[in-house]
């Protein structure tokens, strides 16, 4: 038979782990349909309005992006969010070297996990888009690995492995990730940003 | 009987994990998508390293800065961190703050770093740990200050250019800290 302090003892850990891991405690407030249709910070142009910062703390910011400090992608990121996925003025715009590299490193994960939980409280962020790209720094760039191949799987694994811990340690948030790449088909250089499910 | 709690314990540790794993929707129509390039974006090298915090009430004005005001555009590598120099004044996180700093600044022979701090700031704690106004101000400098020498005691060749930036209602002043 199974001994009731058994049973207890399964409870109480697992409430524990719960405790513990969870950072994601929020209050969803109601929100009357016809707000949602149109982001709080911005007008039906699409340009920014800073009077409705100082409106009171109805609505936080949604989104929280995790990018690459590099220069040659800044620019287009930066388009790719405003204009693409169209979070412009709603987002909190995270830049470390190497991205999502950092909270794999033993060292600094505390460090990152914390900052991170900066936001998630403290804006109350609902999604997270994670950008990584070719020939980073983080991972010391094209040269260690022999094909962009190995790269791209190699980068893709320590995505999803972020994921993974993010999603461990914030419950209820969709992690959505994305690989950049600089394509040299013709004369102008373009970016292409491939999500990864 | 005498493994079932062994049993339970695993089938929880399973229903707890379970949850880490799985498939996001698409965002955009296709997985793929094409952002074309700004002309003079095909340097190996940039002169500037730019130090922000995350906030999303300051990120796209901080964007339009750099590009317009500053001219930097493309130019530029972006450190973005919650209370942008916080942890690098903070001595226990100095080191591995410090440690990304340096990497940039050696590959790619950055010459200047622009700093810039906000009031109202997560990293500090908000408007509201501060007490007055004019506490907040000079707390702020003087952390601004603080982080100019630590970075130009290694790279004494650096520039270093402060800014404090205030959210106001017709939009963002930005001032200059000497």
């Amino acid at each position: 038979m199974v001994s009731i302090k058994n049973v207890i003892i399964i409870i109480i850990s697992m409430f524990v782990i719960q405790c513990f891991y969870t950072d994601s405690k929020r209050v969803v407030l109601a929100e009357p349909e016809s707000e949602k249709k149109h982001f709080f910070s911005r007008d039906e142009s699409g340009e920014i309005k800073y009077e409705h910062f100082f409106e009171g703390k109805k609505r936080w910011c949604e989104t929280m992006v995790i990018n690459c400090s590099d220069f040659r992608f800044a620019r287009a990121t930066q388009k790719f969010i405003n204009e693409n996925l169209g979070y412009k003025g709603d987002y909190d715009y995270f830049s470390i070297p190497g991205s999502i590299r950092n909270m794999l490193d033993k060292e600094t994960r505390k460090l990152v996990m914390d900052t991170f939980g900066i936001s998630v409280r403290l804006h109350h962020v609902k999604r997270v888009v994670i950008i990584a790209h070719e020939d980073c720094i983080g991972y010391g760039g094209e040269e260690t690995f022999r094909n962009s191949e190995e790269e791209y799987n190699k980068i893709v694994k320590d995505m999803k492995k972020a994921r993974r811990l993010m999603r461990f340690r914030f419950r209820d948030l969709s992690i959505y990730l994305f690989y950049g790449r600089i394509i040299n088909d013709t004369d102008v250089k373009k970016v292409e940003y491939e999500q990864i499910l | 009987m005498r493994h079932f709690s062994k049993i339970l314990y695993i089938s929880f540790a399973v229903i707890a994990f379970s949850g880490c794993y799985g498939k996001e929707e698409l965002l955009l129509n296709n997985t793929k998508t094409i952002v074309p390039l700004y002309k003079g974006e095909e340097k190996s090298d940039c002169d500037t390293l730019v130090i922000t915090c995350i906030d999303y009430r300051f990120a796209f004005a901080n964007q339009e800065f750099l590009n317009k005001k500053l001219e930097i555009e493309g130019n530029y590598d972006h450190i973005s961190i919650p209370g942008s120099i916080y942890n690098l004044v903070n001595p226990s996180t100095r080191e591995i703050v410090f440690s990304k700093i340096t990497k940039f600044v050696n590959f790619h022979l950055t010459k200047r770093i622009v700093i810039i701090g906000h009031r109202d700031c997560g990293g500090y704690g908000g408007s509201s740990a501060f007490g007055s106004e004019i506490a907040e101000y000079v707390y702020l400098t003087t952390d601004l200050k603080k982080a100019k020498q630590i970075i130009i005691e290694k790279y004494p060749t650096l520039q270093i250019d402060l800014y404090l930036e205030t959210l106001t209602k017709e939009g963002i002043q930005f001032e200059k800290i000497k």
